[in-house]
């Protein structure tokens, strides 16, 4: 399914939280990137019909989705950031309720939840109370929530947050599991995450989108912008006042640098390949904090 | 339905809403049980001496029912001149003793349900002022069912507790948002409010059938089909309703009213979405306008407080008397029209109410197709409910086992070492005792200082203690300025000759015109001798209040009365154990208080009697009036 | 001290408090006007012959201390009056120049109102105190001869209070009597105060910030001592805001300050006041006694908080204890039955049945009044449940009670 945003704004008291937003989003899993208030979740929330938008259009498939009203939804599975769901709940439960709230039949649900928890590695999770599930499974039923009408959309929302690395890298797998045929929206600031998934990133700044293409189109347009440098405390403090530190490594008296600039930030630096964080680092923030 | 379903297990177990349902059905239930009184207890006392009069007085006033109310009225107080002319004659020795019994056999068949007739004759001048919509029947049923004007605060918090964790604990949880995604968030909400509405509406319409069987298993409902207004609280109602319809319309209004209360509380919940916040807009909007408001003005809102009153929709205009003697309406008749507005207002506010929070909590894309229709409805009930938030507020032991004397005519009481007198001039109690100066039984310097209405009315004695009852009546200020509602208590102190000590050991107010924190209540007629008392004893189980003419046993633990086949006319004497009194054919009678059976005293026919130290004298009318001592 | 601001921040500065806070004050100015508007007959506009315009007239004349020359002055007034209407003969007519207010019965009625009625209290009370301490002193003699201690003891305390008492002056009493007798804004303090208290233990515990505050130093027992303190502030500034506006309101909608001076008992309905003190600084102890009260209960709303895991199930539990408490002592208010009253916080909260009766509870034999008694009594339960709320609440593992210093 073809998503496409065209000028889309949403303002929250005077301010734009998103501006004149366009961009068209294909088959595939598209990773939407900014800092912190950048607008990512005024976004989904804007596709995911939470909120509405000030002015622009979303389009599924080149029809309004304001004309297709809840048909849309049909074909949407959302995921919350940080989902709590019904402590009381058991996860059976939960999935045969939103089957219900899904549209879906009581046999279709339940086979369909089954194959989903067995897919998340929680078939045994089934007489579970949610209350009792840890994050990383939590965030797991989530997803298997989210896929459970097969929606040609899904939209995670800080899907990763709060789990460790083998729940993280766990769920990429999954998530690339689910990418054939469906158009994926996973918005995040953890950019490893979205380096090895997406094939295309959507940044964000301040409510506007800066550039959209893959990963590798992306550190392209940086390259020759980031370099290394091998210094010491003091001049490694003077650097991290001017430019922006990507990385700072102390290897015994001395500090490896990795710096995101234009020119050569010093005598002795040297440029190397670019990389995700780098870009975002690049696009997306002003600069780094001083050296304490 | 599976989200119904689903919805319905969520509010109702994960919840706890049917545990708080239930318990608020109980609270309610054991409440009722425990504080209900008939209203009009001589009824119930002489139900089927007034069953008898039924018989023949049943339905509308005609005026052969009128004749035999008049002729039967007649025929007693002839029945009781013959009676006590036939006695007289009969001990003067003018006629014989068959003559006498059979008078008195005529006189007796006439006086047999005299008390039951007593209470219809009441009933008939109530019947007569308006005899086209007053009928003839047992009112304390109907009068039970629907007098009560009493918000039920179980009801009341269950519907604060369940409107406000429909849609809140959704938030709490963050799954609004996700409910919102799906194609049937929609639905879900509209279980919510169905759920939520239909159980407070169960709830209230349980309570309503509840209530039904209650009162009808306790005084009987007959007669539904008659008027509203023979019952006397409706007396002035211009309803054109039967008494079952006026249940019924009661009923749905209580039913509304919880409904109402429950859309506007979800609909500030979904504002709001906290829990606690939205509990406590509900309590004040009920409370505030309960507490702060003229009653006139509360059934004139489109509030959901008049619905869960709903009686004050059917009653009629009441009046009061102010300090010149003009008539001032207390509580003007809600018109037809006034409750159509009231009531057309409240729908418009309740349908708002749950469309809005369905569309709160509806998807923006599902949304977007019906935007320019309903823009204005937020703003509109927003306003309304401004309007209906600002609208309110623009308006020794008790035990006396020991041997006593008390004679309820004596002016002097004596006990161990003490003795009240009763002072004619000042018209009090004055005690003296053994070495010791006299005083007031109630010697509190403010007894009376500052007010005329407080007044000793009886005094017993039993070994050292004194008993007296007082009377005292206050305005009883609870809403500003409104000093019509005065209340009259009545108390039993226990005074410790030797010690001085006093304790109250009874307490009971026995006017029904009396508020709490502004809101009205009735205590029904059940206290209403007190005021006639004119004396009173006691022992460890009850106390027994000398009326005019009938003696009110009260027992101590359950407070329930009990009016004593006894004449009260005369002297009434006790012993601590035995209440002496002369029945109606001038005999010696002893009531036993702990078997409570009457037997008569030997075969004394006497005209009047005393229990002194030595025994019962009395005036023997068998023997030409001579003073005799009879020990018991 | 900075944990107890950031607890009555979070407990004060919520938007929904601050909201609820504003819309009850107008609600409750609105209420004070409505009732001078109802009830006040010198609400009648300020036209020349409107009863207000005469009334403060005539009041200057006679306000100030009591003379023979001004109750001769006034019953020369009123005593024709009187008689002329007693029979109901006068003439009816409602623009008589030969009235005051225009209509006879009007003035008679404006006369006995605000100036016969109120002024023969006035005059007659001291003898009536007076009378009410020589039978009291009657009494501890009595009482001494059998010797009856805990009565001589009561018999005196009622001689101290009542001998010398008078009201040598004579003011305008209609708002201060109004005031003393309005207690609308109650209801108001107690859902502001149960919102605002009833969910502090709860609230933190559906936040998981319980957990989160028992790892810090200061997490456990200070923050709920600073809890307790900063309720404890947020219950007394409502009180103390809401008596405030009480007599803002009144002042404002009567217009006047007349009344706040005289003696208490220069009201009727506190002819037995216990205190012998002005209207103004009985106004002060009120507040006081409600401010006790409130905590009090304030106090046991937190110990159900902590009680709770969730803010509604707080509220409602709060709200049903709250109804009870109003509820018991609403029904003893005017009983004999002064330990009912006095065990009751709420009776310290609604004040005006202890404030109104000269009453005493036997303590240990020694007569203690009603008032002080319950005063006594909140205090002793406020702290027994903050006791109880501190001993309670859970602890960090690692320093279950706060190390001595």
């Amino acid at each position: 399914m073809e998503i496409r945003f065209d000028d889309v704004s949403k303002c929250f008291k005077g301010e734009y939280a998103l501006r004149d937003f366009s961009a068209t989003l294909g088959e595939g899993i598209f990773g939407l990137l900014g800092e912190n208030g950048a607008g990512k979740t005024t976004l989904i929330s804007i596709l995911v019909g939470i909120l509405r938008a000030d002015g622009g259009t979303v389009r599924a498939n080149g029809r309004d989705v304001a004309a297709q009203g809840s048909k849309f939804l049909s074909d949407l599975g959302y995921m919350p950031q940080y989902p709590i769901f019904y402590r009381d709940f058991t996860v059976g439960d939960f999935l045969l309720y939103m089957g219900a709230l899904k549209n879906l039949s009581a046999d279709r649900a339940k086979s369909r939840a089954t194959e989903l928890l067995a897919t998340v590695n929680l078939a045994d999770a089934w007489n579970k109370k949610i209350g009792a599930l840890s994050g990383g499974m939590r965030q797991r039923l989530g997803i298997a929530q989210a896929m459970l009408s097969d929606p040609k959309v899904l939209v995670l929302d800080e899907p990763t947050a709060g789990l460790d690395p083998g729940e993280r890298i766990r769920f990429r797998n999954l998530i690339s599991r689910f990418a054939p045929g469906r158009t994926i929206l996973l918005a995040t600031h953890i950019v490893s995450d979205v380096e090895c998934v997406a094939t295309e990133i959507l940044l964000l700044r301040h409510g506007k989108l800066l550039m959209q293409g893959s990963p590798g189109a992306l550190e392209q347009s940086i390259v020759g912008k980031v370099w290394e440098a091998t210094v010491d405390l003091e001049e490694s403090c003077q650097l991290a006042e001017r430019f922006r530190i990507g990385n700072m490594k102390q290897e015994g008296s001395l500090f490896s640098l990795r710096i995101v600039n234009d020119d050569c930030p010093c005598e002795g630096a040297w440029p190397v390949r670019p990389n995700l964080e780098d870009v975002f680092l690049y696009f997306c923030q002003d600069g780094d904090m001083s050296c304490d | 339905m599976r989200v119904l379903a689903y919805e319905w297990k969520k509010l109702m177990i994960g919840q706890r809403g049917l545990v708080c349902l239930l318990a608020a059905l109980v609270a309610s239930v054991c409440w009722l049980a425990a504080t209900d009184r008939p209203q009009n207890v001589a009824m119930e006392e002489n139900q089927v001496d007034y069953a008898w009069c039924m018989e023949t007085l049943g339905g509308p006033l005609t005026s052969q029912k009128e004749a035999w109310l008049h002729e039967r009225s007649e025929a007693i107080t002839e029945a009781k001149v013959d009676r006590a002319k036939a006695q007289e004659d009969y001990y003067d020795g003018l006629i014989s003793a068959e003559d006498y019994k059979g008078a008195t056999a005529r006189a007796d068949e006439t006086l047999a349900h005299e008390r039951g007739f007593d209470v219809a004759y009441q009933q008939y001048l109530y019947i007569s002022e308006n005899p086209s919509n007053r009928y003839f029947l047992a009112t304390n049923g109907w009068a039970g069912l629907l007098s009560a004007q009493t918000l039920d605060f179980p009801v009341l918090l269950a519907i604060l507790y369940l409107a406000a964790i429909a849609f809140c604990s959704e938030c709490a949880c963050q799954m609004d948002t996700l409910l919102r995604t799906t194609p049937r968030g929609r639905t879900s909400a509209r279980s919510k409010e169905l759920i939520v509405v239909g159980s407070v509406v169960v709830l209230c319409a349980t309570l309503s059938l509840i209530q039904l069987a209650f009162f009808s298993a306790k005084y009987g409902l007959p007669h539904g089909d008659y008027p509203l207004q023979s019952v006397s609280q409706f007396g002035a109602s211009t309803k054109s309703l039967s008494l079952a319809e006026a249940f019924i319309v009661a009923a749905s209004l209580r039913c509304f009213g919880a409904a109402m209360l429950a859309s506007l509380l979800l609909f500030v919940s979904v504002l709001v979405k906290k829990h606690a916040l939205t509990a406590l807009i509900g309590a004040a909007i009920t409370l505030i306008p309960l507490m702060g408001m003229p009653e006139q003005f509360v059934f004139r809102l489109p509030l959901p407080l008049a619905f869960l009153l709903a009686t004050g929709f059917l009653e009629g205009s009441r009046f009061a008397q102010d300090d010149g003697g003009q008539s001032i309406a207390v509580f003007v008749e809600v018109s037809p029209w006034e409750f159509a507005v009231v009531a057309g207002i409240s729908v418009a506010i309740v349908v708002l109410a749950l469309h809005g929070s369905v569309r709160r909590s509806t998807n923006c894309w599902i949304l977007a197709r019906r935007r320019r229709r309903g823009r204005r409805v937020k703003s509109a009930v927003a306003l309304l409910l401004a309007v209906a938030l600002l609208l309110p507020v623009a308006g020794c032991s008790s035990g006396a086992a020991e041997a006593v004397i008390y004679n309820s005519d004596a002016q002097i009481l004596e006990g161990d070492g003490v003795v009240v007198t009763f002072d004619e001039e000042t018209r009090t109690y004055v005690m003296e005792r053994d070495g010791a100066a006299a005083m007031d039984v109630e010697a509190s310097p403010l007894f009376g200082a500052f007010s005329d209405e407080e007044l000793v009315k009886g005094v017993y004695v039993a070994g050292s203690c004194v008993y007296y009852l007082t009377s005292r009546t206050q305005q009883h200020v609870d809403r500003v300025g409104n000093y019509n509602s005065t209340f009259t208590q009545f108390s039993i102190v226990r005074l410790d000759a030797d010690t001085l000590e006093r304790q109250v050991i009874f307490e009971q107010i026995a006017d029904s015109d009396r508020s709490l924190l502004g809101i009205d209540y009735t205590v029904g007629d059940t206290w209403a001798f007190l005021p006639d008392c004119r004396g009173f004893f006691l022992n460890d189980r009850s106390i027994f209040f000398v009326t005019d003419d009938e003696i009110v046993e009260v027992n101590w633990v359950t407070r329930s009365t009990q009016t004593l086949a006894i004449p009260a006319s005369g002297n009434i004497a006790f012993d601590g154990s035995a209440i002496y009194f002369i029945d109606d054919d001038s005999r010696l009678q002893a009531y036993d208080t702990q078997t409570q059976k009457i037997a008569p005293v030997g075969d004394v026919v006497a005209r009047s009697l005393r229990l002194t130290e030595d025994g019962l004298r009395y005036v023997n009318r068998l023997d030409g009036d001579t003073v005799c001592i009879r020990v018991p | 001290m900075r944990l107890i601001r950031y607890e009555f921040v979070k407990l004060f500065c919520r938007r929904s408090v601050l909201v609820l806070f504003a819309l009850f004050s107008v609600v409750n100015l609105v209420k004070i006007y409505s009732e001078w508007d109802a009830y006040s007959f010198l609400a009648d506009g300020s036209g020349e012959r409107s009863w207000r315009t005469v009334h403060w007239n005539l009041y200057d004349q006679y306000r100030g201390p009591i003379t023979p020359e001004k109750v001769q002055q006034l019953l020369a007034m009123w005593q024709p009056l009187a008689q002329a209407t007693a029979d109901m003969t006068a003439n009816t007519a409602t623009d008589d120049a030969n009235s005051l207010t225009g209509n006879l019965y009007s003035d008679r009625n404006l006369l006995e109102k605000y100036f016969v009625d109120p002024m023969q209290y006035c005059y007659e009370y001291g003898e009536r105190a007076a009378s009410v301490a020589e039978k009291a002193r009657q009494n501890a003699e009595v009482a001494a001869q059998v010797s009856a201690l805990y009565q001589q003891r009561e018999s005196a305390a009622i001689y101290r209070i009542y001998a010398g008492r008078t009201v040598p002056e004579f003011a305008y009493a209609e708002m201060a009597n109004y005031y003393l007798n309005y207690d609308f804004s109650l209801i108001l303090v107690l859902l502001l105060g149960l919102y605002g208290v009833a969910g502090t233990f709860a609230t933190e515990r559906e936040t998981q910030m319980d957990r989160l505050l028992l790892t810090n130093p200061n997490g456990g027992s200070r923050t709920v001592l600073a809890k307790l303190v900063a309720a404890s502030g947020f219950l007394l500034l409502v009180i103390v805001w809401f008596s405030l506006l009480d007599l803002a309101g009144f002042v404002a909608a009567f217009g006047t300050f007349e009344g706040l001076g005289q003696p208490v008992y220069a009201i009727p309905s506190f002819a037995e006041a216990p205190v012998n003190l002005s209207v103004f600084q009985f106004a002060i102890l009120v507040s006081a006694l409600r401010s006790a009260g409130l905590w009090a209960v304030g106090m046991l709303w937190l110990a159900v908080s902590l009680q709770c895991r969730n803010a509604l199930v707080s509220l409602v539990v709060n709200f049903a204890l709250t109804a009870a408490l109003v509820v018991g002592g609403a029904s003893v208010a005017y009983s004999y039955l002064v330990w009912a009253k006095v065990l009751d916080p709420y009776s310290l909260l609604a004040v005006r049945p202890l404030l109104s009766q000269t009453e005493f509870l036997d303590i240990g034999g020694f007569p203690v009044l009603s008032w002080q008694a319950a005063l006594a009594f909140s205090l002793v339960i406020g702290l027994i449940a903050a006791a109880a709320i501190y001993a309670f609440s859970p602890r960090n593992a690692l320093c279950p009670m706060r190390r001595r210093r």
